[in-house]
């Protein structure tokens, strides 16, 4: 968990902003690369047991004790229609700031930190694979890869959408 | 100014407003139940409006609104300072018998309280469009207008004016500077035993001086705990005072000036409110001074920051000694002194120096004149003539003694007519005026008024009144019994130094017996004579010791605290409760790990097995070849043996451990106990008196009565049942809704209750109190009751339920179907009910807070409304159960027994599994088929993939368990498979970082760390019961 410095982090991204450049965390999921801005991640953990909930949508995995706070644990494969995936050494829960609340997102792996400038994003094409458009800000081109820039604040915020139709159905 | 110090001052001002919000809420609070107390009063009147009002309540609405008014002018609030000036107005305007005070003079009160209230809401909510009070402003001025009050009012707030007419008329040896005049008065008001009650307010000075003799009133038994909160208070006031004037000293602001009139002003205001004049009449002097100096452009010089630092100290000393209950022997006066001296030297910009150099000669001189009253022509005799007595023997009536005297002014006072007024008032709170010469509406009109004659009704003594009326400009006072006979004459006022030592000597004994201290003050611009001057100050010695004595009893100390701070002690009180439980876990562990016995034993065994064989090795020695053999076996089992010895010694040791360990388990279960106590003492701080929150109500009641035209009742009983703090806040809201409801539809109008043989009163009732784990809030009333049809037919409308299941529901849980979104049984939506939140809203709230909440109504008889509650937010006695590999908790108070169900008692019926138990039928449930779990969960899920395919899950003899919930008189058997046993458990809100979920009350987190729900059993019954009907065939 050598990534999360978040005071560090913190202090230089609001430095980078006046020069438009800012820092992403990367992660794997599913053989793709995507990014997170720093600014949002709060720290990223070892997958521990958690606890499941029941009527919520099935990319809720439950919760977990983060020092004494309650924390949903969001699976991020399911939440974007992948495929399941193998719990592994890799796999990681960051730990994500969203709208004054803080969820926890399951991550095949976390990669590093990056430091990008505006101009190396580009708008996200107008279809990518089993992913919906609305998560995507952009896409970050690379020396040799391409990373896909994530919108973390819509992650919840569907999911309560979907709540209330799920509870209406179940009941 | 550097931007610390604007960020320190903005910090400062924050918490002057904090402490305006605090304290204008109280004072809102004493307002509204003046107010009600006024309507009860009012109500009682017959048309005839002759009667006049409580002159004490008027004086009470008078100050509280006085005091906003004083202190949203300190801050800048506009718009209260104003409302509140407009509140004054009326009842200052009551007082006096110019404004009569009718149902709609109350109304309209009412409705400026209201408006105040919005205000300060308002404030604390930074983002809020202000509210505009301007048509209530408006409405009152207009009913002061029309009653002819206005005339006074104007007067009042044009004192500007006022002060130049008697200027131009008393122009001969006056200073044109206003604050000296301010400060003369202040110091003769000190000299005559007044308890300076008002705020000092940016307004203008004579009004301030007129308010400050209106409100003269003694209170002294301040209770120990206003002391303990006026200690923390002040000295938190002089903490600031002292640092900025400090800061001072390197060159201050304007800024700073204000801060510190701002801080003494606070000091004053809290000293004066519970009767601490002394202190007050310091506070007060500093706070004049300062505001010269912010009003006059002045500095702080030195000097004046030296004597105001010795003022703080003073005050310092004299609220430690508060703190400690002893005497507070205070050097007040002599600080005053110095205050007052090192105020001479203020550097004013030049023309107003000059003015007040002048203004301070003047004093001197007045000083001197006084000092020699005999001699002086400024001087007038009191005498009363025998027509006067006359006049006022006729009206004497024989329940109260009446006295008749006479006041004379010194000649070329100022203000006469104020004076006059003030004294008017004096003689008013002190007893009925039965005779008054010139009238009291003419004093304004009187150019100068040399003396009043009057006589007075009243139980006070004779030593009272005299020292009573004698105020600043007062040049003699003459007061006696009229007595029936007549034989009894006072010969006062024709020696007057002798009746003047009397005085003062009475004046001692008098202050002496009622421990009222009167604030005798500044020893420097004493205007009285010198032989009381000598009494005063044996009288201020004999009130310090008085003083400490009725103060022996020491104060609480109390401290106060943010409560966002109690929360997080609260959350760490939790946290320890969690950790005490792992470790008890811990605990249980090693117990089991360090039982050795078995192995001690076994070892035992072996080692005399070894023993005997080599023993028999010894018998069996028959060949000299297999000696040698024999004997290497005989060393190997000795080795052995030694070996096992190292073996048992080692395990011994480690029996001894277990002893440790029970060591360990005692220390944990005192751990327990002490984190329990921090738990319990950590709640203690936060429970608060239902009380307040019931005194709320009887406004709500008081509205709709008037506007529906019944006749309710509110009684309410145990007012002292303590809540936690959120809770109380929470509880608000939804009270509100239900006292509404059930005096604006509950209660029948009079004519209707008399024909069903009620009383034409009816009576809503509001009751808390403590019944187990729970605290119990009714809500009842004796009105008509709900109508259990209409609410079946409502809800079959509206389709909430359907006309099959109303058939077979009771009418208890008919009437439970109120609680339901979109049902109201209104026929017509009043003003007063009907709007804000629903009923539904209602029950979601209370079960916000974990509560549960019931209705009983009969027909004809009323309703009850039972909310029960736990006794904190933080802490849940649970249950915890293991099903299907989750461990789950549920309330211990919704457990009402766990059984074993044998496979033979569990039967079918309706489609629906049931068990007898004990010869009735509970429905079984499963928690899978209520809840909707997500499939395939991740490998290392609690649970995962432990769902049974068999649906009765029997264990191997053929029995379940089931823990059997109640709720509502309403119950069903919980298939678990295991349970843990029981817990107090902390719960933690979903909601914070994630949101509700139905069926789930909250989580917790377990001993080891995991996270555990908790079950919410009224929704659980909910789910399982709509399941129900659902698989119901139709």
């Amino acid at each position: 968990m050598s990534i999360a410095n978040s005071d560090v982090s913190v202090a230089e991204g609001q430095r980078s902003e006046a020069t438009g450049s800012m820092q992403l965390v990367s992660f794997q999921l599913a053989q793709e690369e995507y990014g997170i801005e720093i600014t949002q991640v709060q720290e990223i953990i070892l997958m521990g047991e958690i606890t499941r909930v029941p009527q919520t949508a099935d990319y809720i995995k439950g919760l977990i004790n983060l020092r004494s706070t309650v924390i949903p644990i969001v699976d991020l494969r399911s939440r974007f229609g992948l495929e399941q995936g193998e719990t592994t050494e890799e796999t990681r829960i960051m730990v994500v700031n969203v709208a004054g609340k803080t969820i926890g997102i399951i991550v095949d792996a976390v990669s590093e930190v990056l430091r990008i400038t505006q101009d190396q994003i580009a708008p996200p094409p107008p279809t990518v694979a089993g992913l919906g458009q609305e998560y995507l800000t952009g896409l970050v081109k690379l020396d040799s890869r391409l990373l896909i820039l994530l919108d973390i604040n819509k992650i919840l915020g569907e999911e309560e959408a979907a709540q209330i139709d799920n509870v209406t159905a179940g009941l | 100014m550097d931007n610390s110090q604007v960020e320190a001052q903005g910090d400062f001002l924050a918490s002057l407003l904090g402490d305006f919000l605090d304290e204008s809420g109280q004072l809102l609070e004493r307002l509204n139940e003046s107010l009600l107390q006024l309507d009860d009063w009012v109500r009682t009147l017959d048309d005839d409006h002759q009667e006049t009002c409580d002159k004490e309540l008027m004086n009470e609405m008078f100050r509280s609104a006085h005091s906003i008014k004083g202190l949203s002018g300190m801050l800048g609030l506009d718009d209260i300072n104003r409302l509140t000036h407009k509140i004054e107005n009326v009842f200052d305007a009551a007082r006096k018998n110019e404004l009569i005070i009718t149902g709609n003079v109350v109304e309209l009160m009412f409705q400026a309280v209201d408006g105040l209230v919005n205000l300060t809401d308002d404030l604390k909510d930074p983002d809020s469009t202000p509210m505009d009070c301007s048509d209530i402003v408006a409405s009152i001025t207009e009913l002061l207008e029309s009653s002819g009050a206005a005339r006074k009012v104007s007067n009042q707030e044009d004192a500007e004016a006022i002060f130049k007419d008697c200027q131009s008329s008393q122009e001969a040896s006056t200073s044109e500077e206003l604050p000296v005049e301010s400060t003369e008065t202040e110091n003769s008001q000190g000299e005559n035993a007044v308890n300076d009650t008002r705020s000092v307010e940016q307004e203008s000075r004579v009004k301030s001086c007129v308010d400050a003799f209106e409100n003269i009133k003694d209170e002294i038994e301040a209770a120990s705990k206003y002391i303990s909160m006026f200690v923390d208070e002040t000295e938190l006031s002089l903490d600031s005072m002292s640092e900025t004037l400090l800061a001072m000293e390197e060159g201050g602001s304007k800024e700073d000036l204000k801060l510190l009139m701002i801080t003494s002003h606070r000091i004053k205001g809290s000293a004066a409110s519970i009767g601490l004049n002394r202190a007050a009449k310091l506070a007060h002097l500093m706070e004049d001074l300062l505001q010269q100096l912010v009003e006059g452009e002045g500095i702080m010089t030195p000097t004046l920051t030296d004597a105001m630092l010795k003022c703080t100290d003073g005050l310092r000393l004299y609220v430690d000694a508060l703190k400690r209950g002893g005497d507070q022997d205070d050097q007040f006066a002599e600080l005053a002194t110095g205050l007052l001296q090192a105020e001479s030297n203020v550097e004013i910009l030049p023309e107003e120096g000059s003015s007040l150099q002048q203004a301070v000669d003047v004093e001197d001189q007045s000083t001197d004149d006084v000092a020699a009253p005999c001699q002086k022509e400024n001087t007038r005799r009191a005498i009363i003539s025998d027509e006067l007595r006359k006049t006022v023997a006729a009206t004497v009536t024989l329940d109260m003694p009446t006295y008749v005297g006479v006041v004379t002014f010194q000649e070329g006072l100022m203000l006469s007519g104020l004076k006059a007024q003030l004294l008017y008032e004096k003689l008013m709170n002190l007893g009925e005026i039965c005779h008054i010469h010139p009238q009291a509406d003419k004093f304004d009109e009187l150019d100068s008024i040399e003396e009043i004659q009057f006589g007075v009704a009243t139980d006070k003594s004779l030593p009272l009144l005299q020292s009573r009326l004698r105020v600043a400009g007062v040049a003699d006072v003459c007061v006696e019994q009229i007595s029936t006979d007549n034989s009894q004459k006072d010969s006062s006022g024709a020696d007057k130094p002798l009746q003047k030592a009397a005085t003062g000597a009475v004046e001692q004994k008098d202050a002496d017996a009622q421990k009222a201290p009167p604030a005798i003050e500044s020893e420097a611009v004493n205007t009285v004579a010198i032989p009381e001057r000598a009494s005063a100050s044996a009288a201020e010695d004999k009130i310090t010791a008085a003083r400490a004595k009725s103060n022996a009893s020491r104060p609480t100390e109390t401290v106060r605290v943010d409560i966002e701070r109690l929360d997080q002690l609260m959350n760490l009180a939790g946290q320890l409760v969690i950790n005490k439980a792992r470790f008890s876990q811990i605990g249980d562990q090693l117990k089991g790990i360090a039982t050795t016995n078995q192995s001690t034993q076994a070892l035992g065994n072996a080692f005399t097995a070894l023993k005997k064989l080599s023993q028999n090795r010894q018998q069996a020695e028959t060949e000299q070849q297999l000696r040698q053999e024999i004997e290497y076996l005989r060393n190997q089992a000795r080795r052995v043996q030694h070996e096992l010895e190292i073996v048992r010694r080692e395990v011994e040791s480690m029996n001894s451990v277990n002893d440790t360990v029970n060591e360990l388990a005692e220390t944990i279960h005192q751990l327990g106990r002490v984190s329990d106590g921090i738990q319990q003492s950590v709640m203690d701080t936060r429970m608060v008196p239902i009380g307040p929150l019931f005194a709320r109500f009887k406004r709500v009641v008081r509205d709709i009565t008037r506007s529906n035209n019944k006749k309710v009742r509110l009684v309410t009983s145990g007012e002292k049942t303590e809540l936690d703090k959120r809770m109380i806040d929470e509880l608000g809201d939804p009270l509100i809704h239900m006292v509404r409801n059930s005096a604006d539809h509950g209660i029948e109008l009079p004519d209707v209750r008399e024909a069903a043989g009620k009383s034409r009163e009816g009576t809503v009732s509001l009751a808390a109190f403590q019944r187990g784990n729970s605290i119990i809030v009714q809500v009842s009333d004796d009105g008509k009751g709900l109508s259990i049809d209409g609410i079946a037919k409502k809800a079959v409308e509206k389709g909430i339920v359907s006309s099959a299941d109303i058939a077979k529901m009771s009418q208890h849980q008919i009437a439970q179907l109120i609680w339901e979104p979109g049902l109201s049984t209104a026929e017509k939506v009043t003003e007063v009910s009907g709007r804000g939140m629903g009923m539904d809203i209602v029950k979601s709230k209370i079960e916000e807070l974990n509560g549960s909440i019931d209705l009983a109504t009969n027909a004809g008889e009323g309703t009850t409304i039972t909310i029960k509650l736990p006794l904190t937010l933080a802490i849940l006695p649970s249950l915890m159960v293991d099903i299907d590999g989750d461990v789950l908790a549920m309330p211990i108070e919704s457990v009402s027994e766990i059984v074993s169900v044998e496979r033979q008692a569990v039967t079918t019926l309706h489609g629906k599994r049931v068990a007898k138990v004990r010869g009735r039928v509970v429905s079984l449930v499963n928690l899978d088929e209520i809840f909707s779990w997500n499939k395939d969960p991740l490998a290392n899920c609690i649970g995962a993939g432990q769902v049974r395919e068999d649906d009765d899950s029997m264990d191997e003899s053929g029995e379940m368990t089931v823990v059997i919930v109640v709720e509502d008189d309403r119950e069903i058997g919980l298939r678990v498979d295991r349970v843990i046993g029981e817990e107090d458990i902390v719960i933690k809100s979903m909601a914070d970082n994630y949101r509700n979920v139905t069926g789930i009350s909250g989580a917790s987190i377990l001993g080891d760390g995991r996270v555990s729900l908790i079950l919410d059993i009224v929704a659980l019954i909910n789910m399982a019961a709509k399941n129900e009907s659902e698989l119901q065939p139709a």
